[in-house]
């Protein structure tokens, strides 16, 4: 469809591959070191090259798996490639290459000298039984010591053990914490389980929490439109939760037959990613009780892209808004096109 | 009693929304590992939930084109905005098109608020204060006594362990606007949650700028009128509104705190109080 509604992603990230040298239980993709599954040197750049030909508006190259660091040499050439491109380079890790400080510092001074921005850390219980938890202190000290900015991302719900009083109280970081200030930021962000064991202690655990924002202060989806996501299928995919590799409608097409513009730009050909991004999954869902007379849930405690795969896992919610977003159709695109400018 | 953990600088705490930052999250169910190889291999393009064809037909191809342009004729003039909202039926067949707008309450507001010449006067004049007085003695910030009821319910404990016990909204002493205090009522949960089991962190520098995104991304979901200072203001200056947003909470909960609990900074710090939810405000969504 001829239209000027697109926003213009900021960012480019790849997952570039499904190996990990961690086999986490819980992780979204399904990760181990048996995948083999990768984007290779050359269609990342290639990637890059058509992105950037297209939108200037990206200043971010963000690099993840899987475990990126299991591309050896091409994760520094990759690094280098999108510095001269003049991007920022993030590459996310869980660190399992950082053994030692020494191993660690040496490491990264390679990708320091090519290009590398910044370093996010994951850890957290299901992690840590891959990487111990040294690890992730040597890497925090070697990306500092070499002014990096470090974000260290923990894995938690409400029946984690591990949780980062463990990392504010280790007296190896006390100073680094104090020191680089501006350069640290560690982050405790929702881990949801995807194994039935896990996932129904959880669920035991929900009924009692009181950790996690409601809902109700969780509207929009902003994951969508700002990043240009392509996995090691070469398979650009709307958005970084789990819901968008389990649900064929967030899953944008392939980027080997179609190029980086029209994969991009064709989800601006589906209202319903326009609504998610602009009123979020929790009206979309209230419409659906609406529409269907069924009965709503408490989804009070839900994450944001759980409420997503509520929808997208039944084709008949699909139905019904397809019969009825008519009734909204206007008002949502007014409000998209006005929010689009702020 | 909350004891403010003067090591700590920040709390982040629950479903930080971060794109990227941080992709690995979040399932909702147990899926088949087989079933999403598979679909891998499947599509070349993906498919379309809702096709735009479903809602315009060729003649109103157009639509889309006029919508967008109708948006921005409204950002840029407010003459514009107040014929619309005056009345969009009569607007819309002016440009051909037939039929109702159902605009929620969230978008005539904003609308309301493009086309007010007071308001439009507080953003050129880059005073943020005097654009959130105007949209809220206008009516325009949503009192979302839900929102405040539910929040109020969910950290009854914490919030009674503070020495909080927060009134119903319908008791809130008058001149405390509610909206502005219900991100503070979330944040004063969370911090004594997380600082009850001592999971407090560290959390400093770099995202400052992130975490002023995720504010004024928190505010304007709860206050859709609020865009309109994004819209108009661009760059730094835009982010004056959040400054002086979070300024307003933390005030408005103090003030709300001294009316229904007096002796609670006398054992507590006032100044360890503010600059601790200050801290946290803009930290947390």
């Amino acid at each position: 469809m001829e239209n000027n509604i697109t926003i213009s992603p900021t960012t480019i990230s790849f997952i570039t591959t499904n190996k990990c040298s961690a086999a986490c239980k819980n992780c979204c993709y399904g990760c181990s070191p048996q995948k083999k599954d990768r984007l290779s040197l050359g269609e990342m750049k290639d990637y890059i090259d058509q992105a950037l030909d297209v939108y200037s508006t990206i200043k971010l190259l963000v690099l993840t798996g899987g475990e990126c660091f299991t591309l050896g040499k091409d994760l520094n050439s990759i690094i280098k490639y999108g510095g001269e491109r003049g991007l920022k380079v993030r590459v996310v890790t869980n660190a399992y290459w950082a053994t030692t400080f020494e191993k660690a510092y040496s490491r990264l001074k390679g990708l320091v000298e090519v290009g590398l921005s910044e370093l996010n850390i994951s850890t957290g219980d299901d992690h840590q039984e891959w990487v111990p938890y040294d690890n992730i202190v040597c890497a925090i000290m070697s990306s500092l010591e070499q002014n990096i900015a470090t974000a260290v991302n923990v894995e938690t719900n409400s029946i984690s053990e591990f949780n980062s009083k463990k990392l504010k109280e280790d007296y190896r970081l006390s100073e680094y914490f104090e020191k680089y200030k501006d350069k640290l930021i560690i982050i405790e962000n929702v881990w949801m389980p995807f194994k039935v064991s896990t996932n129904n202690k959880l669920k035991d655990s929900l009924s009692n929490n009181t950790k996690e924002i409601p809902t109700c202060l969780k509207n929009r989806c902003v994951n969508l439109f700002s990043t240009i996501t392509i996995n090691p299928f070469n398979k650009m995919i709307a958005c970084c939760g789990l819901t968008a590799e389990y649900t064929s409608y967030l899953n944008l097409g392939n980027a080997k037959k179609y190029s980086i513009k029209q994969l991009y730009e064709h989800q601006f050909d589906d209202f319903m990613k326009i609504w998610l991004y602009t009123e979020g999954p929790k009206k979309i869902l209230d419409f659906i009780h609406e529409k269907s007379n069924t009965e709503y849930f408490d989804t009070s405690n839900w994450h944001l892209c759980q409420i997503c795969a509520e929808i997208f896992q039944k084709e008949q919610n699909i139905e019904i808004l397809q019969k009825y977003s008519s009734e909204i159709f206007t008002n949502v695109m007014l409000k998209y096109t006005l929010i689009r400018e702020s | 009693m909350l004891k403010v953990n003067k090591h700590v600088t920040r709390v982040v705490a629950g479903a930080v929304s971060a794109g990227v930052l941080m992709p690995s999250c979040i399932p909702a169910g147990n899926y088949d590992d087989l079933l999403y190889i598979q679909d891998q291999q499947k599509r070349d393009l993906g498919q379309l939930a809702i096709p735009m064809q479903i809602n315009l037909n060729s003649s109103q191809a157009a639509y889309i084109g006029f919508i967008q342009k109708l948006s921005e004729d409204i950002i840029k003039y407010p003459v514009i905005a107040k014929q619309f909202y005056n009345n969009p039926k009569s607007f819309m067949e002016r440009y051909g098109y037939k039929g109702d707008i159902n605009m929620d309450d969230d978008l005539l507001k904003l609308i309301i608020a493009l086309g007010d010449d007071d308001i439009n006067r507080a953003v050129k004049l880059g005073d943020a204060g005097l654009f959130i007085d105007l949209c809220s003695e206008k009516g325009l910030l949503n009192n979302r006594t839900e929102l405040y009821a539910s929040l109020r319910n969910q950290f009854d404990k914490q919030l009674s362990d503070l020495g909080l016990d927060l009134p119903p909204a319908e008791e809130l002493q008058a001149g405390v606007a509610l909206v502005l205090i219900i991100t503070v009522l979330v944040v004063v949960a969370i911090v004594f949650t997380v600082t009850a089991t001592e999971t407090s962190m560290n959390v400093s520098g770099d995202g400052e700028q992130y975490a002023k995104n995720n504010m004024k991304q928190y505010i304007t979901e709860n206050n859709p009128v609020l865009y309109m200072w994004f819209m108009k203001q661009k760059g730094n200056d835009s982010f004056l509104l959040v400054d002086e947003y979070t300024e307003r909470q933390v005030d408005g909960l103090i003030l709300e705190i001294k009316g229904r609990n007096p002796k609670y900074f006398e054992k507590n710090s006032e100044m360890d109080f503010r600059n601790m939810l200050k801290l946290n405000a803009i930290m947390t969504k």
